[in-house]
Order: C-alpha cells, then structure tokens, then sequence
C-alpha cells in the first residue's frame, strides 16, 4: 500500500536529499493543514504559525522519517499536538477572545436578499462557533474524519488513542453539533 | 451528551442504531453491520431524521470558507528552515509581497480576507441550504444525504484547496501553471467574479451603508 502513496515516494525523495520532494509536499499539504488547524485552534496567526513549525519538524526529522504510516498521518499527528499544545498557552485564550468581537460584523437589515446574504453569514458563524465549544479531541477526531477524509484507524493514529475512542468522540461530536445547531436549522417537522 | 440525552424512548435497537450512525456515515462499518442499518433506517423515521441531522453536520462543516495559504508562507518557512539548519537563505525574489501579508497576488490593494471570502461563503452557504430545504420539503426526489456526506468525506483533503507557494521559492523552475497561479491567477476573486456578480453588488450595497 505504502508504495502507491504519492507522499510517501515524496518524502522518502527527500529523506535522500531532494528539497523539490519537500517543496511538493508543503504545496500540497499546507493549505488542508492550514484549514485544520486554523479550525483548531481558531486564530489566523497562531495556524499559519503552526503550520510552519509542523513543516519545520518534518524538515528536521527526514532522516529519521519511516514510511510506517501515510505521510498526512504522520503530518496531521504532529500538528494535533502542537495545536493542543497552543490551545493550552494562555497567550492563545487572550487572543481567541479577541477574535470574536473582530467577527460580528456590522449586519444591515432591508431587502430580502440582503436577508438572505446575512442569514447565510449567521449560519457558518454559528457553525464555526459550535464547533470550537467542543472538546478539544472531539473538534480534532471530527475533523479529521469529517473533513479531512482520515480513515478512524488514521484519526486513531493523529491523536493516539484507539479506534474504539475515534468513534466514540467522533459520534459524540456529531451528534452535539446537530443538536445544537438543529434550531438553526428550522425544524419544524 | 445532549444529543443522547434527548432519545430516552427510543427503543434497545434503535439506541444501537444510533451508536454507530457517525460510522455508517463514514464508512467505518462491516457490509453486514452496514445492511442491518439501512435496513432499520428504511423503516425507521425516527432514526433516518437523526441520520439526516447528522449527514447535516457534514455538510455544514464542508461549507465552511477554507482560508487562503498567504502567498509568502513558503518563503517564511524557507527562512526558518534555514535559520534552523545554519544555512544562508534562499534568495526571494518577491519583494512587492509584504512580509504577513495573507493575498495571493501583490498587484493592487486589497479587502480583508475576511471580507474578500464572504461572498464565496454565502454563495455556497445558499448552495447548502437549498440542497439542505429541497431534501426536507420533497419526498419525489430525495437525494441521499448519507451518499452526499460520504462523497464530501471521500475528497482528498490535498486536492480540495489550492497548493501553496513552494518554500523553497525557485519561481524559475516552476512550469506555467504553477507560475499562473502565482502571479496571475486569483483564486477567490475569480470565484467573485464567476459565482457571485450579484451578491457582489449587494456586498457593495451593504458596504455602502455600512460606510
């Protein structure tokens, strides 16, 4: 399996010396990783900071990288614990704070597809808020599985815990989300 | 949770359904544990709305603006790449990119992220909500939320977003395409301009009056 994994031949590439084989790893992975973790720890500045440092450590770690597992497997653990260390620093509340007020944009209120355009703005915001309320490996098991496609051995593998666990707080995680934004949703069946 | 809290009449069986519907959603069950499920869910409303809420989460979480990888963040990382390792760094030779700057492209002045992004997300965002009402309001055509949630989850996560610039910044050994989208191509104003001439004048509208 591992020799069909595009970046695993990309990685192993560099481990032997070829900076493209990185350069074509970062091009594909930083955004996705980006997306995660700015989903995670929920600042702009602190995710591009982290997607960095990930990056960073990969870099460091080539020659002792082991094609054991899927490359974004390996990525994505790296980064799950450095967001949830980030998520500890107090620095990170202060500024998670702030971010909120920087959000509620001013929202006009006549004409119906103004009303729709506002709706629609409300609706990912609420989203966006439900979603950072979870608990911290909930918020990461459902996005990996839910967004970045990880199989539950895969998300078990980002956040070491068995796969026993991925479903259960992947569950979990769903099922808070759709009950809280189930009103949102307008149901009046 | 909550969410379970909310179902104490429901039956063993269907407490067990429930259980393992985020796995059904995510393909993370056997074919036979997955038959029983369909099964029950054919006869079941009550669980097939739940698995609807559920597939709905999906959705919503797939309709969530991606951000954009600023266009110097491979050239930053290059810089502490080689800060790390003791090494002089790679020349760059774009100057006109501001060092935190988030755009994609140097060219002209530029609204917030924030701002440039909305219309994208409300676009799809309607997208969502019409798919979302015309489940709920038709029972003709029913679109399967369980295979509409497995095809968002089956996506590439790498393939879904726009790759970033390379850190290691060499724009001469870049073949067109990627020096296109560099310098040339604009993801989100291009999606501004195909997907979204109307509501960009209601954003006009509305930045008008917040003005």
């Amino acid at each position: 399996m591992q020799s069909l994994d595009e970046d695993v031949r990309l990685m192993l590439a560099f481990r032997e010396g070829d900076p493209r084989a990185f350069d074509r790893l970062f091009r594909r992975w930083s955004g996705p990783l980006l997306r995660y973790l700015e989903r995670m720890v929920r600042d702009a500045a602190s995710a591009e900071d982290l997607v960095q440092e990930a990056f960073l450590r990969v870099h460091r770690s080539r020659e002792r990288y082991s094609p054991d597992a899927r490359f974004s497997t390996w990525l994505y653990r790296i980064a799950t614990n450095l967001a949830l260390n980030e998520l500890r620093r107090p620095r990170h509340k202060a500024v998670h704070s702030s971010i909120g007020d920087e959000q509620a944009l001013p929202l006009p209120s006549r004409g119906p597809a103004v009303d729709e355009v506002v709706d629609a703005r409300r609706m990912g915001g609420r989203v966006e808020e439900e979603l950072a309320r979870l608990p911290e490996k909930q918020r990461a098991a459902l996005c990996l599985a839910a967004v970045e496609g990880f199989s539950y051995a895969e998300v078990a593998q980002a956040l070491d815990v068995t796969e026993k666990s991925v479903k259960s707080l992947v569950h979990r995680a769903r099922s808070t989300l759709a009950e809280r934004l189930r009103e949102h949703w307008g149901h009046e069946e | 949770m909550k969410g379970e809290l909310d179902m104490p009449e429901r039956s063993a069986i269907c407490r067990e359904i429930d259980a393992d519907l985020s796995a059904l959603i995510d393909a993370e069950l056997a074919p036979e544990r997955e038959a029983e499920m369909r099964a029950h869910l054919d006869d079941c409303d009550r669980c097939a709305q739940r698995l609807q809420d559920l597939c709905n989460v999906d959705l919503a979480l797939a309709d969530l603006a991606a951000p954009m990888v600023a266009a110097d963040l491979g050239q930053r990382l290059a810089a502490r790449i080689a800060s790390d390792s003791g090494e002089r760094s790679v020349p760059v030779p774009d100057a006109a990119s501001p060092k935190r700057s988030r755009t994609v492209t140097p060219r002209q002045p530029r609204r917030s992220l924030r701002r440039r992004l909305m219309p994208v997300a409300v676009v799809a965002t309607a997208v969502l909500l019409a798919i979302v009402v015309a489940n709920r309001q038709s029972s003709e055509v029913d679109p399967d939320p369980l295979q509409l949630a497995r095809t968002l989850r089956s996506m590439n996560p790498a393939a879904t977003l726009p790759e970033a610039a390379t850190p290691g910044v060499n724009f001469g050994s870049l073949p067109d395409e990627d020096l296109a989208v560099l310098f040339e191509f604009d993801t989100v104003e291009d999606l501004d301009v195909i997907a979204n001439l109307e509501l960009l004048e209601q954003f006009v509208a509305m930045e008008a009056l917040e003005g």
